[in-house]
């Protein structure tokens, strides 16, 4: 029983909990726990002990599992809520950790990827990718001379450029 | 940058306080007739897989 709620319950230290997804992890595992090893084992022991007299236990025992399921539910839920700041003032320790380790914690890419990052932090930013115009540059190799071509060209015309580097912390 | 942890000694004091929870409810605050119980034993090993994980 320990070992299911731990599977749907767990979170690292520190990461946030998020409501809707924690009530359906709630109700998961205690419907895993309640229906199928409380009651099909419970069955398994009383066949054992008692012969065939067990069906008749079962269904008293599925009245008061399904009473169980949300006393459990909506008792842990608040308890959770309600703990949270002990758990956070005694429990964890904090602990400082240097700030390439802190990025090694990143993922290079997302289980999805999309841009409602970029999206939300350029809306932030009053999007000054529409305002600008680009030339895209890319492929294996010659980018740079190629972009330093373009630059030179296009500084002998009307056309202001702006030289962006970007460096990256990527370890090789 | 600091990031929350949890220590093995701390992890080991709360099982132990969890499971003493654990059999207090389920063993002295339980309603029992011959088949049915009703206790209120979920409570430490829900708290238990949320903290501690399996």
């Amino acid at each position: 029983m320990g070992f299911v709620y731990g599977i749907f319950l767990y979170k690292k230290p520190g990461e946030e909990r998020k409501d809707f997804k924690f009530i359906i992890q709630l109700i998961v595992s205690s419907v895993i726990v309640l229906g199928v090893i409380k009651i099909l084992l419970e069955a398994v022991f009383l066949n054992v002990l008692y012969g065939k007299a067990y069906l008749a236990v079962i269904a008293s025992r599925f009245t008061t599992e399904a009473i169980m399921l949300p006393i459990q539910v909506i008792t842990i839920f608040l308890l959770e809520k309600a703990l949270r700041p002990f758990a956070k003032k005694y429990l964890y320790k904090e602990e400082e950790i240097d700030i390439d380790e802190y990025l090694d914690t990143f993922d290079k890419f997302t289980k999805d990827p999309n841009l409602d990052a970029m999206r939300y932090i350029m809306e932030r930013f009053d999007n000054p990718e529409k305002q600008t115009k680009f030339i895209h540059v890319s492929g294996t190799n010659g980018k740079g001379s190629i972009c330093e071509m373009l630059a030179s060209i296009l500084n002998n015309t009307e056309y202001k450029l702006r030289q962006i580097y970007i460096s990256t912390f990527n370890k090789i | 940058m600091t990031k929350l942890t949890l220590t093995k000694g701390k992890k080991i004091i709360l099982s132990a306080m969890l499971l003493s929870i654990l059999l207090v409810l389920s063993r002295f605050l339980s309603i029992k007739s011959t088949f049915l119980v009703i206790s209120f034993s979920f409570i430490p090993m829900m708290l238990a897989g949320i903290y501690l994980r399996t």
